[in-house]
């Protein structure tokens, strides 16, 4: 059984990890931030287009 | 974080985008609530979580700064490089101003649409270009730019903020200019916050945002029974349903 759950998080992961990331120069490939607590209808990459982005990754605990 | 919402507070206006993404497990409820008990005047884009595709980092706090046309430039640590970061951003926010592209007339339709957010203005200026792939890449940035504005004046409205959907509206037609086509789509909607739902939509709003600015003032005490009573009159609206959702935040415990 833990096998099995292993795997699955594994295949989950998979397409993430696949994912590219783009270094430093390269354009950053299209993506979604989700769904905001206070946004105004854009979430992918390209709503933003023309302005420039700072993303802050943070945490609360 | 901090520096974040600082960042936001001084450049937003001048069409800086922050976002804070949340890189541990919380709740949206849980965010709100840190956010309204630790940085209530926070005005940055939250979201509780995403997959961005930035070089991949081993902690927080971790930054990263995307380009007017979508290039990373900087990824780091947010108090690494605060001048490096500065002259990058400041950079960009010339290039908003003052438009980029090969071409001058590239960027005299960028300065209009990005820096001015002059919709006809660029419209027209796209109109008199000779057909080739740089107007077809302009008229496509004019198209998703209108877009995207005129659906936000509906987003705004399902999450509550009527107030601020009405100023994008009026917005809007503004920077429309004379186009007709889009006259002829934004005048009915701004029209629309005339009828009796809009209206105790908008009131409700008035109401729910004097509350919000006494807790960006970090006056708490009074929010939930204000809170309380506006739920009573702003029953099965959009700016209730908010108004729910800030009264949950407020008594939620901090993670």
């Amino acid at each position: 059984m833990k096998f099995s759950y292993l795997t699955a998080a594994l295949l989950l992961a998979l397409p993430i990890a696949a994912q590219k990331r783009a270094a430093v120069g390269e354009q950053v490939p299209e993506f979604s931030f989700g769904q905001f607590l206070n946004g105004d209808g854009r979430s992918s990459l390209s709503d933003f287009y023309g302005s420039p982005i700072m993303i802050d990754f943070w945490g609360v605990h | 974080m901090p520096s974040a919402i600082k960042h936001d507070h001084e450049l937003s206006s001048k069409g800086l985008v922050s976002v804070l993404v949340h890189s541990q497990q919380a709740t949206p409820d849980e965010l709100q609530a840190f956010l309204l008990k630790t940085f209530p005047d926070n005005d940055c884009f939250v979201t509780p979580s995403a997959f961005v595709p930035t070089p991949a980092s081993t902690g927080i706090p971790h930054a990263a700064l995307i380009g007017v046309d979508g290039k990373l430039l900087w990824d780091g640590h947010p108090l690494g490089e605060p001048k490096k970061i500065q002259e990058l951003i400041d950079a960009e926010l010339l290039k908003v101003k003052k438009g980029w592209g090969e071409t001058s007339e590239a960027r005299k339709v960028r300065a209009s649409l990005y820096g001015k957010n002059d919709l006809g203005g660029a419209a027209a200026l796209i109109a008199a270009l000779a057909d080739g792939e740089e107007k077809t890449t302009l008229q496509g940035e004019l198209d998703r730019r209108y877009a995207t504005q005129k659906k936000s004046i509906t987003e705004l409205q399902n999450q509550g903020r009527w107030l601020d959907s009405q100023a994008a509206c009026k917005a809007l037609l503004k920077d429309v200019g004379t186009k007709a086509e889009w006259v002829a789509e934004v005048q009915p909607m701004l029209l629309a916050f005339d009828n009796p739902e809009s209206k105790a939509e908008l009131a409700a709003d008035k109401k729910l945002e004097k509350i919000v600015k006494a807790l960006r003032d970090k006056k708490r005490d009074g929010a939930p029974k204000a809170i309380e009573a506006l739920l009573k009159s702003a029953a099965n609206t959009k700016v209730g349903e908010r108004a729910q959702r800030l009264l949950t935040a407020l008594n939620t415990p901090l993670p």
